[in-house]
Parts: C-alpha cells; sequence; structure tokens
C-alpha cells in the first residue's frame, strides 16, 4: 500500500525544496569565489597593500578580500577595497557600518563610474564633525555589470536581494563589493592641502575608481592577476 | 473530493499570483529608491565633462605671469611654524619683475623675480622659463638655493583643470646635484579676495622630489595664478615653516 498522493507531492515539494537549497548555497559559495586584484599602479598613483582588519572580515563572514592604498606624490591618498560577495553576509552596506562608527550619511547619489554606457555607482559622504569621508561603492559582477543598491537585508532592499540571488543561483553571477574612499580635508585655511569643498578629493577618487571598474573589467579570467592602469 | 482539489488548486494560484505581485512591486523598486539627496550634497559633483571644459572657459584668459619688466606685486607673509600653537608671524615683501635672467643649465633665460623683503636685505630669486607653451620653474635662490635642469614645466598652455605634468631631471640644491622628479597640477579655479576686488585664479600645485642615495625628500608647493595679474598667492614649506605670501596689491 503506497503513500496518498497528497504526501507524495509534499514530499516532493519538500525534497524539490531542499534540493534548490543545496544548489542555492553550491551558487552562492561560487559567487563568492571571484577576487581579482587591484591595480598596482593608477598614473601616479602607487598601491600599497593594506589587508582589511580580521575584525572587518569577521564581521562579514569572512569572504574573499583585498585591500589597498593608493598615495599620489601630493601625499594624497584613496583607499580602496574588493570584498567577494557570497552569502547576504557579504554585503555589508556602508550606510549601515560606517555610519555605526561615529559618522551620519550627509549626502548620497548614483551616476556612471567612468561615463556614459558604463556601470551605475553610488557615491556617499560620511560626516563626523567636520571630518568628511567620500565614498564610492558598487557591486561588479564578472560579466562586467553593475549595481549600486544596498542589499543589507532590510525591507527596503528586498527588491535587490531578490536580484542579487537570482543572478547568483540562476545566471551564476561572480560579484566583488567595491569600495573606494577618501578624506575631505577639513575646512581648515591653514591646511596645505585645504580643500573646503571636496573638489580634489572627488577628482583623486574618480580617477582610481575609473581606474578599478576597468581592470576589474578586464579580469575576466580565473587567475587574479597584477596589472598597472592609468 | 474533487471540489475540495479545485478550491485548493485557486488557492495555489492566489498564492502564486500574490507572490508575482510582492515580487513585481519589490524588483520595480519597493520602498526607498536611492536618492541624490544630502546637507552635504555640495560634495558630490556628478561627472560632466562638458561643465568642466565650460568652468574653465569662464575664469578670464590671460598669461598667468606677466612678464611686463618693472611690474610689482606686494605680499604678506604670513609664516606659521609647524606642530606649534604659537602665533604665527607676519612680514611684508614685494616682488619685482626684473627682466630676463640665464636659465639654470643654459639653454637661453627666463622671467627673474626678484622678491625682497621691507626690512631685509637679501632677497629670493625666482626665474621662470615663460613661453607661449606654458611656464616653467628654473631656479629659485636666496635662503634656499635650488635649480632645475632642464626647466620644470608647471603650467601648461591652454590651461585644463587637472591637468597634470611629470618631469624627470636633475636638481641642484645648494652646490650638490640629485636626480629628481616634479608632478604639477592644475586644480579647479578659487576665487581670491584682492584689494581690487576679488579674482578667479589656478591653483597649481607643485612638488619636487630628491633622490638622495635612496633617501626621497618631497619640496612641495602650490601657486595661485590669476590670469592677467600674475601669482596672487603662494604656499611652500621652509624648514619648520610653513609660508603663504597673499598678494595685497600690484602694479603692472
Amino acid at each position: 500500500m503506497g503513500l496518498p498522493v497528497p504526501f507524495l507531492k509534499i514530499g516532493a515539494l519538500v525534497s524539490a525544496t531542499a534540493l534548490f537549497g543545496v544548489f542555492a548555497s553550491y551558487r552562492f559559495a561560487h559567487a563568492g569565489q571571484w577576487l581579482p586584484a587591484l591595480p598596482d599602479k593608477v598614473g601616479t598613483w602607487e598601491m600599497t597593500e593594506a589587508p582589511l582588519p580580521a575584525s572587518t572580515l569577521e564581521l562579514l563572514g569572512n569572504p574573499k578580500a583585498t585591500g589597498s592604498n593608493y598615495s599620489n606624490p601630493f601625499g594624497e591618498v584613496v583607499q580602496a577595497s574588493l570584498v567577494s560577495a557570497g552569502p547576504f553576509e557579504n554585503y555589508h552596506d556602508p550606510t549601515v557600518c560606517v555610519t555605526g562608527g561615529g559618522f551620519n550619511l550627509t549626502a548620497k547619489k548614483t551616476f556612471r563610474i567612468d561615463g556614459p554606457g558604463s556601470g551605475l555607482m553610488r557615491a556617499m559622504i560620511f560626516r563626523n564633525g567636520n571630518f568628511r569621508i567620500h565614498m564610492y561603492y558598487w557591486q561588479q559582477n564578472r560579466d562586467g555589470s553593475t549595481s549600486p543598491e544596498a542589499r543589507m537585508g532590510n525591507y527596503r532592499d528586498i527588491g535587490s536581494r531578490l536580484q542579487t540571488g537570482y543572478g547568483a543561483v540562476i545566471n551564476g553571477n561572480q560579484t566583488v563589493l567595491v569600495r573606494i574612499f577618501t578624506t575631505i580635508e577639513p575646512e581648515d585655511p591653514n591646511g596645505f592641502q585645504n580643500d573646503p569643498n571636496g573638489v580634489q578629493a572627488q577628482k583623486n577618487l574618480d580617477e582610481v575608481a575609473k581606474a578599478i571598474y576597468r581592470s576589474l573589467r578586464k579580469s575576466s579570467g580565473n587567475s587574479p592577476s597584477k596589472g598597472t592602469a592609468s | 473530493m474533487r471540489f475540495v482539489y479545485s478550491v485548493r488548486s485557486r488557492g495555489v494560484r492566489l498564492s502564486l499570483i500574490g507572490a508575482a505581485a510582492i515580487l513585481a512591486i519589490a524588483s520595480a523598486g519597493c520602498g526607498e529608491a536611492i536618492q541624490n539627496t544630502g546637507e552635504d550634497n555640495r560634495f558630490i559633483r556628478e561627472p560632466d565633462i562638458k561643465s568642466e571644459a565650460a568652468a574653465t572657459k569662464k575664469v578670464k584668459q590671460g598669461p598667468l605671469l606677466p612678464t611686463k619688466n618693472g611690474g610689482s606685486w606686494r605680499s604678506k607673509v604670513t609664516v606659521r611654524q609647524i606642530r606649534s600653537s604659537s602665533e604665527p608671524s607676519i612680514r611684508y615683501e614685494t616682488t619685482v619683475a626684473r627682466g630676463l635672467s640665464p636659465l639654470a643649465g643654459g639653454g637661453g633665460s627666463g622671467q627673474l623675480l626678484e622678491t625682497r623683503g621691507e626690512a631685509q636685505k637679501s632677497s629670493r630669486r625666482e626665474v621662470f622659463k615663460v613661453d607661449t607653451h606654458g611656464i616653467s620653474l628654473s631656479s629659485i635662490s636666496g635662503e634656499q638655493s635650488l635649480a632645475a635642469i632642464p626647466p620644470f614645466p608647471i603650467v601648461r598652455y591652454p590651461i585644463q583643470e587637472g591637468h597634470s605634468i611629470r618631469w624627470n631631471g636633475i636638481l641642484r640644491l645648494a652646490d650638490k646635484s640629485y636626480p629628481g622628479q616634479g608632478y604639477s597640477r592644475i586644480r579647479s579655479p578659487e576665487e581670491i579676495s584682492l584689494p581690487q576686488g576679488k579674482v578667479t585664479a589656478y591653483r597649481v600645485d607643485t612638488v619636487l622630489i630628491v633622490n638622495d642615495g635612496g633617501r626621497q625628500v618631497s619640496i612641495p608647493m602650490a601657486r595661485w595664478f590669476a590670469p592677467g595679474i600674475g601669482m596672487v598667492r603662494q604656499r611652500f614649506i621652509v624648514g619648520n615653516s610653513d609660508v603663504t605670501k597673499d598678494t595685497i596689491s600690484y602694479k603692472l
């Protein structure tokens, strides 16, 4: 005597869900396996490696990650990091993480990284007193496409999360999270690199961001390779 | 039994339609979309090459360093001790265009600017090669002596915001020569207040890097050039002092 049909159906549904779960986990793990190298030179900017602190990596679920500082001859520094985006716990959004460190998000804009036809990114200003951080953030897929939206898991991000889930599980996308940031010198007329409106800070960010975006588009191979971009 | 099955089927259909509706709303951007907002919005400029070119064109054009002999610039010099809370000292200087002077390392002559303090006998002499291609720094003499061979181009015409120059050559400090690099870039135009009114000036950042047997020493300078007027502000480091020179009057 066989099992009743409804039980068979439920059993099939549960099995299919379990199989899909295993498959989805595998695909999310696969999504987090791509970590291209950052360019070791961008025009006059020289790169020095600056690995992300262990505490930060732990918070992100210990993904693959790389961090670098770019310095120019004028003594200015732009910091960059790449975090492989596998499971959603890797997707800590700067609007949540940075604001937890005493900073407030005081401006946010979305625009193209490298002119018409290029990917979208999010530019943000975080302020603590008169100290400001200017940050660019985007997710870049291995196929070159980008996305600037948050995927932290609150109700506002559900659309982006669904897109990411679909991309990772169904399309097999591999993704890195790109953060590039610099400080805006305080409005101190006595500072040698005084940059009260942050114009130079953003030019610096633009230069490094464009080079990293292009470098990631070129990094379609499986093995990370060091490159030079200008 | 048939009735129960049809109700369940309709329930499944309704559930599917409901899920599809949620998906459609979510993927269309339910909740807060990324907005271009914020009290610090002025710090984020959307890239617009056309508007940047237009901003450069808006600045009154003219030679950045007028070479007419006898032209003079009176400056207020503020000297701050780095990492010190002591009050800055203030003095006044006058710089005069003295005609042509041989370039360090030969190869022609350049515009000599001689600066003399009101209470000082010593003077600072700067020689710039000025032509239709731009402005190059050849030498500085006075308290500090420096020569760049060949002259270090700090501005190239036409003036273009963001344009940068890299230079490799020999730097002569006092009577010793070192291999050196120089970098120069034009920053965005800034408004500078002069007694004659506000002028728009290009800030030109330069840094000379002296390679002394593996040890690198950087010499940073910033100059603000107002077209048709000349250097209206300078900033440089001398030893432990951060020096700012602001033009308070000029005669061309």
